[in-house]
């Protein structure tokens, strides 16, 4: 190898280990016996995960809710979105792809524009709608939020999906019989579910991550999330624990890279915009 | 088992895009008709209006007498096999022959029943677990038409199912698809762009152009009495010969400036038919009617420009002017050595034609 090749892999190198860096801290942290340093090694950190209470000490033990509880939270945040995400964009992707729906062309620059505008501008709305609708401070109403924001990127992506499966399965399915109903569900949604899976696995993760609405629009910390627990950890009560938050993070991270590894297939072909097969 | 109507039948798609042009046209009950015609010429339009799945501009359909404009294509009970088959990727060939029997909720026996025996009498049966893309295409094609016998539809629509075909398979499946509608007495109507399929499967052919109905005979009228330049030259797989001739006040024809005769029972139906005279006629006569003689022989001398081998026939291609090149059918045997030829026409059998392109005599 050239002098050259040798200096951009090792400038390469250099990079990775810069980017992977914060992660290999917070691994090290997490299995820290120190609060503020890394020293030893102790899966005490973790205890919470089976005892379900973030500070194992009884005097402190109630100040956080159980962890069991906000995990279910979080859970339901995540499946809720991705479900309710992909059912609507996989009917109204349907409809805009094959219906001529007078303007049409419109609703689908509307959709790509709303698809552009930053949650946080929203925010303040959100409150007002979800308190007129008591919904505030509910997990359904969050999910209910992070639909609608996401939506815009469903239907775009489901609609592209469908144009790309040739019409004359459909014209085919139509003589034989059945309805456009029973056409949308027997045939074009099994052969749209490579980008249905996508589009779930994007959205849950999406919903999983989750943090500034539910920090907006949830208050008692009963319907917390992990993502609100992991904020209430920093600076609290003076004390600091980065080794638990540390550990606390990780746990965070797990399912989300679990499920980006084993759909990562799924997602490149999306991010590709092709349905081939 | 339904006789079909349709009454100046019209599609015009977008503002002045006229596919269908007050299509007329009666297909009888048990028939196999076939709509032939370059493409564009609306054909496919036509079934597609036919099936239900374009709204007719203007006209009407009949089924039996009913009236079909507004009625869904679920609701038809017709069987339709498309170009590219058309087959559900997601299931097995079973399931894809199933599926408007399963839409129909008739009952689990009865269906496994219809299947199995639609399956054999294609021979299709030993396919039944497999995926269409396991399938070749001549396989693809037969599960198609498997799915719309099925149904036991009243009719049956077909838009070009054998062009994707290999020519040889396409030969052997259009013998099978004619009897198979002779057993079934099903009315067919069988779109393609090509003539001998045309020829050799329908009861009648119904040539279309430009969105209108040129002719509709059955293949025999269509050969012998073509009643449009179009349809001449459209039909016959090797291609008629059309003359253009001027004639003078004096009822003389002439071929670009030299005299040539033609016989006295054409002239009178010229002048009958009313014609302008002087003016422009056109004689269509068929490769296998032009005959080849020494130079000296005829009125009409060439030189040969080509020949075609087809087998125990051949073709000549013989120049008479720059415009003009004649057609001759003939075997084997009368294979000329010199350049030169002399041309008769065999006169019984030619046709004239208007300058607009309709039929004289």
């Amino acid at each position: 190898m050239s002098l050259g090749r040798i200096l951009i892999n090792l400038l390469a190198m250099i990079l990775i280990l810069l980017g992977l860096s914060p992660y290999a801290l917070i691994l090290l942290l997490a299995f820290s016996e120190k609060p503020t340093s890394i020293q030893g090694f102790t899966i005490d950190n973790f205890a919470f995960i089976a005892t379900g209470k973030l500070l194992q000490d009884p005097r402190y033990s109630h100040i956080y809710p159980n962890i069991h509880a906000v995990l279910v939270n979080t859970l339901f945040l995540a499946l809720g979105v991705s479900f309710l995400v992909t059912l609507l964009s996989s009917m109204t992707g349907y409809a805009l792809s094959r219906y001529p729906v007078p303007g049409r062309r419109a609703i689908l620059a509307t959709v790509l524009a709303l698809h552009g505008i930053p949650v946080i501008i929203l925010l303040i709305g959100l409150y007002f709608v979800l308190r007129f609708i008591g919904l505030f401070n509910t997990l359904i109403g969050v999910i209910l939020a992070k639909v609608v924001l996401d939506l815009p990127l469903g239907i775009w992506i489901m609609k592209n999906f469908y144009d790309n499966l040739p019409w004359d399965i459909e014209i085919a399915s139509i003589v034989d019989g059945a309805g456009r109903f029973t056409t949308w569900l027997r045939i074009m949604l099994p052969l749209a579910k490579p980008g249905i899976a996508a589009l779930a696995v994007l959205e849950f993760i999406s919903g999983w991550g989750e943090f500034i609405l539910v920090y907006t629009l949830v208050t008692s910390n009963t319907n917390w999330t992990l993502s609100m627990v992991i904020r209430g950890l920093i600076g609290e009560m003076g004390s600091v624990n980065l080794n638990l938050l540390a550990a606390l993070s990780i746990f965070y991270l797990i399912p989300v890279l679990i499920f980006f590894i084993a759909t990562q297939k799924y997602l490149l072909r999306i991010a590709f915009g092709g349905v081939r097969g | 088992m339904v006789e079909i109507v349709l009454e100046k039948l019209t599609k015009i798609f977008g503002k002045n895009v006229i596919a269908v042009r007050d299509l007329d046209l009666v297909i009888k009950d048990k028939e196999f008709m076939v709509l032939l015609g370059p493409s564009g010429c609306g054909k496919t339009t036509t079934l597609y209006m036919i099936a239900g799945i374009y709204k007719p501009t203007r006209g009407n359909i009949y089924f039996d007498s009913k009236l079909m404009n507004d009625v869904e294509p679920k609701d038809r009970n017709i069987g339709m096999v498309f170009q590219n088959y058309a087959l559900y990727p997601h299931m097995s060939v079973f399931d894809n022959i199933a599926y408007p029997l399963k839409i129909k909720k008739l009952p689990k026996q009865e269906i496994v029943k219809r299947v199995r025996y639609v399956a054999e009498m294609l021979k299709i049966d030993h396919l039944l677990d497999r995926k269409p893309s396991q399938l070749s295409g001549g396989q693809q094609q037969r599960v198609a038409l498997a799915r719309a016998i099925a149904k036991h539809p009243d009719v049956f629509l077909m838009d070009e199912p054998l062009s994707n075909l290999d020519a040889k398979i396409r030969v052997e499946i259009r013998a099978e698809l004619k009897n198979l509608q002779k057993k079934l007495g099903i009315t067919t109507i069988y779109v393609t762009h090509d003539q001998a399929e045309a020829m050799s499967l329908a009861d009648r052919v119904a040539i279309m152009n430009s969105g209108s109905l040129e002719q509709v005979a059955t293949p025999e009228e269509l050969y012998s009495k073509p009643a449009s330049l179009f349809v001449a030259s459209f039909i016959g797989s090797v291609p008629a010969n059309i003359i253009r001739v001027e004639i003078d006040e004096d009822y003389k024809a002439f071929l670009r400036d030299r005299e040539i005769a033609i016989p006295r029972e054409l002239i009178e139906a010229i002048k009958v038919s009313g014609s302008k005279i002087p003016g422009i006629f056109y004689i269509m006569v068929r490769p296998e009617d032009v005959s080849l003689y020494s130079p000296g022989e005829s009125d009409l001398v060439g030189e040969v420009f080509s020949i075609e081998y087809l087998g125990k026939d051949l073709v000549y291609h013989i120049k008479i002017h720059e415009d003009l090149t004649i057609r001759a059918y003939t075997s084997r045997e009368n294979l000329l050595n010199s350049s030169k030829v002399g041309v008769k026409i065999n006169w019984k059998k030619a046709k004239i034609y208007r300058e607009d392109g309709k039929l004289i005599v």
